[in-house]
């Protein structure tokens, strides 16, 4: 979050952004909800205990998220990354298996398609390694990732040379089952299920801004749902 | 007297250790616990390097953790010794104590005989 860009009265405190650095190392280190409720609780009484800002008593958030959990940064079997390959792939799938059962003919693997998986997992990786450096920056975050989304969905068209060839129904199906697959999440619908809870009084709290939460739940399936109207409608 | 500055790699050492027997008076909390090491002339333990410590101590059920919600401003996190913790402190403390004797005795002064 900029410190130029803070909408409320004055700029946001630095311990919010501090806070919320944690959270997110934590977050990307796959650190449960409740323990990070519990972490940010223990820094929160320390400091109030001691004067101290968080800063000062714990360091820099991402050594301290280091400490925390020391099974290192995210390496390419992490969650994260294979629930992007399993959406890249996804919406190609859907894409192409919904422009082949509307317009009739089969959905190809071409130069394109790999190109464009090849670019999602790239964003990808940035997205999970660098995911503060994304926060902060805010607006040009979202217009990276909105280049690569449109990427993944036009490269396929602008370099058709054909490396394979599949049946258009089975194609549909297997990108809805990998969406489904990647994104399914059992009680909890399109929001964060896995909550960060202050161990002191059960309540949520929320370190990181409503509308980086509301951004990552509704920007994928409204974009996705544009690419799959806009493929069905515009004729092959 | 001032403040004792140890050497950092010394207190990696023995700051586990000295976190349980800071628990051995009973439960207590994170900054009472690094004012307790700090008036016993350990120095400074920061923050940082104290909480990580007490989750791996609990991990590992040497210590139970309990919110408490305090009269006075927001809850604080205690932490108490368990059978476990009190055996591992017990057992470790004798062994540092061994440790230090042999090390002490390396180091003690001898005369230098002659010279070369």
């Amino acid at each position: 979050m900029d410190a130029a860009a803070s909408g409320a009265a004055g700029s946001p405190l630095p311990d919010d952004d501090w806070r919320q650095e944690l959270v997110l190392a934590l977050r990307v280190r796959d650190v449960p909800g409740r323990r990070i409720g519990d972490v940010l609780a223990e820094v929160e009484a320390h400091c109030a205990d001691s004067g101290q800002g968080p800063r000062e008593a714990f360091g820099d958030p991402e050594d301290y998220a280091g400490e925390l959990a020391p099974g290192g940064r995210p390496t390419l079997v992490r969650p994260w990354l294979l629930k992007a390959a399993a959406t890249a792939l996804g919406v190609l799938a859907l894409l192409s298996g919904v422009d082949a059962t509307v317009h009739g003919g089969r959905p190809s693997v071409t130069v394109g398609v790999v190109l464009s998986l090849l670019v999602t997992l790239a964003l990808a990786a940035v997205v999970v390694l660098r995911l503060n450096d994304l926060v902060r920056s805010g607006w040009r975050a979202w217009l990276g990732l909105s280049v690569g989304f449109v990427a993944l969905t036009t490269l396929p068209a602008l370099l058709p040379q054909r490396l394979l060839s599949l049946p258009a129904r089975p194609v549909l199906l297997a990108g809805v089952l990998l969406l489904a697959a990647a994104w399914w999440r059992p009680g909890g619908a399109a929001g964060v299920a896995d909550e960060v809870v202050d161990p002191r009084t059960g309540a949520p709290l929320r370190p990181v801004p409503p509308w980086v939460g509301r951004a990552l739940a509704w920007f994928f399936p409204l974009t996705l749902l544009v690419a799959v109207v806009l493929v069905a409608l515009v004729p092959a | 007297m001032d403040e004792a500055r140890w050497p950092s790699d010394w207190l990696r050492g023995v700051l586990e250790l000295c976190v349980l027997g800071a628990l051995q008076a009973g439960p207590s909390y994170g900054y009472a616990i690094a004012q307790h090491l700090e008036q016993a002339g350990l120095g400074t333990v920061k923050g940082g390097t104290l909480y990580p410590l007490l989750g791996r101590l609990e991990n590992e059920q040497l210590v139970e953790a309990v919110w408490q919600v305090g009269e006075s401003g927001p809850g604080r996190k205690y932490f108490t010794l368990t059978a476990a913790g009190a055996d591992a402190l017990r057992d470790r403390a004798e062994r540092w104590h061994a440790f230090v004797e042999t090390a002490a005795a390396v180091v003690a002064p001898r005369p230098v005989r002659g010279r070369l």
